[in-house]
Formats: structure tokens, sequence, C-alpha cells
């Protein structure tokens, strides 16, 4: 075939390849490799090791592979798809109560409680994403919101399947050793599964409809059917999901799944970056640690509990950062709010008292263990939303695209925004 | 026998008439040019021959049947493929990866056997992907495979998009003004591979353009529209000289020989 020249002979339009993309010659040195080896081996030792040197602790442990599959679900919905979902307590309820009532109440094995746990996921998903079709935007996160508060309310208190105000035992399978890592294999699979999606038709096809649905109709893809498929998708790990986690807490409640649990999934998807299962990975685990994290890491719950001297304690740092700040960019309005909040904070530390102030600062409830991540996901999501787009995905990519055996660069997976399509109004 | 024809379209937005009465044949292996005033329902037509809005009355033929109740992604099944005034790409994706998601249709497996990666799904990927890379390389644009269609510059977009809607294997095209910003050199040039297109791929084309000397010199056929309605039809050479056309470009005082 003769070639057709498309091309510009403008010599001004410069194409900006990533540099890591364009180095493909460059391969790493023995030592390199070696590094990279290290690193990859003390990540699999980390995971793979972790309920042998924290054998306190397992039950904790396991929460993070199932909260990583409930992330990476509720991915497939805002990142693939462009729909967000506020009532993902529900998706994953009705995997718990599916599997306790399966498992539970009818003594059948465990894989088949999680394989019907996951089909009804599916299918509730599907009934949802029917009226996603019809409406969208803020009106259908609102939908999604008050549908999980109905299902807490009615669906979960069914006496007779859920075991009502009771809740229903979901026996564990196997010691919780094993249990772990029954979970990291799950986990292993709902990523294979995510992976083969985003690499063929289907993923594709959602990618494209959730970023302009009438190019992706031009492509010959039927947008209705395909956002079907991603809810459906995200019912199916969600239900995976809700039935590890009802295995592993062995009793399952309506009160546990309240609107709470609902936000901290989509906080743990959205600080770990949309579309980056690694960032999804690393952001659910640590939300699901972080009561643990906050135990174990000494001094870690002290400084929590006493937020009336480590709130001064930060607001000095601040002060001091926003009057070096303020000095070197002679921006005035800076120094002088910074000098005023440090000068509060050395009140307040210092022993004069100041009475208003100190009472108030004594009002402040002592921080638990529990509480945590009310805290330290919405500061996360700040963070992020401000000036971390791509989230803890973001920071891991330039590692991940290391290892895999490129040159390092900072710069590699860089996201500059929030990008706005993220969900469709 | 044609191979696309609208009939008679008509389209109101609230007290807008947009189009009125509308006709538009395109023969086989023709290239059809669409010229006319912005606002005067160009691309609101095309969009009732793609299916985006419906048209109150009218309706719309591809090769003897009637499409006009389809959706767009069935028409875009039959062969109908489109590019937009605004570049019509996955942006957030690869110039390959906006290749391979143009070959929707021709990807042979379901979602599920893609999920679970049958050996049907990772075959058939592999055709595709070679058939995305050949058609980069046919359009000389194996550069630019790699890169984020984010970043692209403008004129660069509008070629990887005319390869994307390649890749949808399209039997009639519909271009969506695909000389905006290109200078008048590179017009040039995009209407002798509009001619190659024609040829190599055996496209039927129809064409919103503002380019004036490009329709003249590629046009088989050219329909004037303005304020929704058909103004001039005919032979190129006819629509650029019609009275009413040079009005309709140029206002009310200016005498022939100045149209274009």
């Amino acid at each position: 075939m003769t070639t057709i020249d498309l091309r510009s002979e403008d010599p001004t339009e410069v194409i900006d390849v990533p540099r890591v993309l364009a180095d493909r010659s460059w391969v790493p040195s023995a030592r390199g490799w070696l590094a990279r080896f290290a690193v990859v081996f003390a990540v699999v030792f980390v995971v793979l090791g972790a309920p042998f040197y924290l054998h306190t602790r397992q039950v904790d442990l396991a929460a993070a592979p199932i909260y990583a599959i409930i992330a990476l679900s509720l991915n497939v919905l805002i990142g693939y798809t462009g729909t967000i979902s506020l009532g993902h307590q529900a998706f994953v309820g009705i995997g718990a109560f599916t599997t306790a009532y399966v498992v539970g109440q009818h003594h059948q094995p465990f894989l088949l409680g999680i394989a019907i746990a996951a089909a009804l996921g599916g299918f509730q998903a599907l009934i949802l994403g029917g009226l996603a079709l019809r409406i969208s935007g803020l009106y259908f996160a609102l939908i999604t919101l008050s549908y999980g508060v109905l299902a807490q309310e009615s669906l979960f208190n069914i006496k007779s399947l859920t075991g009502g105000g009771a809740g229903a035992t979901a026996p564990m399978p196997t010691p919780i050793r094993t249990y772990y890592f029954i979970c990291l294999g799950f986990l292993a699979l709902v990523l294979y599964a995510d992976w083969r999606l985003m690499r063929s038709k289907g993923g594709r096809a959602l990618l494209a409809l959730r970023e302009n649905p009438r190019v992706a109709a031009t492509f010959g893809i039927n947008v209705k059917l395909y956002t079907l498929v991603g809810f459906m998708v995200s019912g199916v790990f969600a239900g995976i999901g809700g039935a590890l986690l009802a295995h592993r807490d062995e009793v399952v409640n309506s009160v546990g799944f309240d609107f709470q649990l609902a936000l901290l999934f989509v906080l743990m998807t959205v600080v770990g970056g949309l579309r980056n299962r690694t960032g999804i990975v690393i952001s659910a685990s640590l939300f699901a640690l972080l009561k643990m994290l906050v135990q174990e890491v000494p001094g870690f719950q002290r400084t929590l509990a006493r937020w009336d001297l480590t709130l001064p304690v930060l607001f000095l740092l601040g002060g001091i950062a926003a009057v070096a700040y303020g000095v070197h960019k002679r921006n005035r309005i800076v120094l002088a709010v910074g000098a005023l909040a440090g000068l509060l904070a050395v009140l307040v530390l210092s022993p004069v008292r100041v009475p208003y102030l100190e009472d108030r600062l004594a009002e402040i409830p002592v921080l638990t263990p529990e509480r945590a991540s009310g805290v330290v996901g919405p500061v996360l999501l700040l963070v992020v939303l401000t000036r971390l787009p791509g989230g803890i995905g973001q920071l891991v990519k330039p590692i991940q695209l290391w290892v895999s055996g490129r040159r390092f660069d900072w710069a590699a997976g860089r996201v500059k925004e929030v990008v706005i399509t993220d969900v469709r109004a | 026998m044609s191979v696309l024809e609208a009939r008679e379209l008509s389209i109101r937005f609230g007290g807008v008439q947009a189009a009125r009465e509308v006709s538009i044949t395109v023969g086989e292996f023709e290239i059809v040019g669409i010229i006319g005033p912005n606002g005067a329902g160009k691309t609101t037509t095309f969009n009732m021959i793609t299916g985006f809005y419906t048209p109150n009355s009218g309706s719309v033929w591809y090769r003897g049947q009637d499409i006009t109740g389809l959706k767009v992604h069935e028409r875009a099944a039959l062969g109908i493929g489109r590019t937009f005034q605004n570049v019509g790409l996955v942006k957030g994706s690869t110039v390959r990866e906006n290749l391979l998601t143009a070959q929707h249709l021709s990807a042979r497996y379901g979602v599920v056997a893609g999920i679970i990666g049958s050996p049907v799904a990772v075959d058939e990927e592999r055709v595709m992907r070679r058939r995305a890379d050949a058609l980069l390389e046919v359009l000389q644009l194996g550069r630019l495979a790699d890169t984020r269609v984010a970043g692209l510059p403008y004129g660069d977009l509008k070629r990887v998009e005319i390869a994307t809607v390649l890749a949808t294997d399209p039997e009639v095209l519909l271009l969506d003004e695909p000389s905006s910003g290109m200078g008048p050199e590179e017009s040039e040039r995009l209407g002798d591979v509009l001619l190659e297109l024609r040829r190599e791929f055996g496209l039927t084309i129809a064409m919103i353009e503002h380019h004036v000397p490009l329709v003249v010199r590629v046009c088989d056929y050219v329909y004037c529209l303005n304020f929704g309605e058909l103004l001039a039809e005919g032979r190129p050479e006819h629509v650029r000289n019609h009275p009413e056309v040079v009005r309709a470009y140029l206002g009310e005082d200016v005498d022939e020989e100045a149209a274009v």
C-alpha cells in the first residue's frame, strides 16, 4: 500500500513525548537490576510476611486486601465509568449478607458464598446502573447516597435474611493466617480482571464513554450498554469484597454499613489516584490499617490523643513556615497571619494561661484510633485534590517505571490537574 | 444508487429553525462538500445524519434503508464514520489506544472474554494492534503512536482524528471542517490526502468545509446552506459563482468577481 502523507512540514510542531518513553534504548546496569530486584523482594516480603511478624494483628491485616478490592470496585465506577457512588456500603453490604445467608445460615461452602455474593452484587449494581442512564451528575450521586441509607435501614434489617438487628454470622473458613492469604488471592484475581478489562475492548469503551459519550458512540460503542457493564463489574468486585469482609468479621450487622463507610470507600479510592491500580491498593491498605498504625507506631496514638498539645505545636510550625515564606516572597499578609498563629501557639504552650483558648482546646475530644480515618481521610483528600491530582498512584508511578527497567524520572506519570470528566455532570 | 441520503430534514430548537427541509444526496465514491456561513445548520445536519439529533420531520436513508430511527452506534455499525469540529478523540489515552478504541466494532470477542483473557481475545487484540500500527504507518503518524492525545498540537489532532475514524472501518466518512487550524499549504495537501483516501480505502466522503479552494478542488458536488435552508447545490464552480451564495458569504453589495 502506498503511504499517504498526512504529516505536517511545519518544523515548529514539537511533539511532547515523555522522556522516559522516548528513551527506549536505555538498559539498566547489573547493579541497577539488583537494586530493582531488592525493591521487589522487599515489597513481596512486607506483603507476604506481614502476618508472621505482626501475628497479633492478623484480623486487622486481612482488611487491607479486602479494602483494596472494594476500592478497585469503586474505581471502576468513578475512574472508568465516570459515575460516582456514595452508597457503596450497600454494594459491599449485599455481598456480606449474602455470604452470611449462604454460608452461615445454610452451611454451604465458602466459595459458593463468595460466588453468589459476587453475582448478587453485580445484579443490584445493574439496577442502579439502569437509573444512571436516566439521571446523571449530582442527582445521581444523591440517588446512590439514598440507596445506601435505604439498604442499611430496610434491606439489611429483614430478619429472616440478615438476622435483623442482631446481625448474621459468617464463620471464617480457615485459620486467620491462611485467611489473609485467601484475601490476597482474591485481590490478585480482581487485579488481574481489572488489568485485562482495561486492556480489552470493554475497558477502552468505558474510558471513551466517560470522557466523551458522543465520540464513543461514533466509534460504534453502545454507551448505555457499556455503562451497565461498568456498574456490573463494579458490583461483582464489591460483592466479593463484602463477602470477604463478612467472613473476616464473622458477624455482619446492618449498623456497620453506614454512610461513613461509603465515604471512607470514596476517600480511599480518590486518594489512591483514579485509574491507578497500584496507588489504589496502597491507599486502601493504608486506610484499612490506619487504626493499627495509630496503635503500633510509637508516639502516634499519644499525639492524636493529645490534640490540646499537638494542635498548638502544629500552629507554631505552620506559623514559622508562613513567616519564612512571607519574608521570602515579601508577602505581608502571609507574614502577619503566620506571626499571629505562631504567637497564639506560643501563648498556649507557655505557662501563661490564655483563659478562653485553652478552655476551648481542652474541649476537643480525644481522638481514638477508631476515629483516626475520619480525620486523616479528609485531610488526605484535600491534599490530593489541591496538590496531588494523581493521588498516591502519582507518587508510585516513577518507582513502578523504574522497577520495570526504565531510568528513574520523577516527572513520569505526573497528573497536572483533577480531570473534570472524572465525574460526568 | 445513492449511498447516503437526507430527505427534507427539519429540526427546530426552541424558536430557532436550525434546519428546514434540507435534502442531501451522497453517491458512491463521491466527495460531497457542504458549505455555508456560520450558523447555517451544517453541523446540525451532520448531527441528524449521524443520529445525535432526531429531526422533527424528514428521514435519513443509507443504501436504501431508512435509518432515521437508529441510534448513533447502530449507524456507526452500518459504516458511517464521522469527525468532529472540536476533534473527536479520547484525550486521556494515547494515539494508538484511540485507534484500538475505534476498532470496537471489529473486535470479535465479548467483554467477559476480554476480562478472562481468553486466547480469542488475545489474538484479536494482536490483530487490532497490528491494524492500528499499519494505519498509523500509512498515514505517517507512527512517531505519535505512544503519545497522549491531550498534549498534541491542533494540526496533529486533526490528522490523528482522521486516522482514528478510518480505524472504525467506515464506508462513508462525514468530515466536519477537516482543514480547520491548517494553513493554506497544509489544506492544499489535505486535498491530496482526501483524494488518496478515497482511492485507497474506497471511501465516500461528505464534508463540511469553509476553505473554498479546497472544496472546489476535491468535491464532486456541493451544497450551500444558509439559515438552515438549502441555498444552492451543484458542481463546485457553479455553486461558487451562484449569486445567492456570494451574497450569503459576502453580504449584499459585493460584485461577483470578489467571490472567492
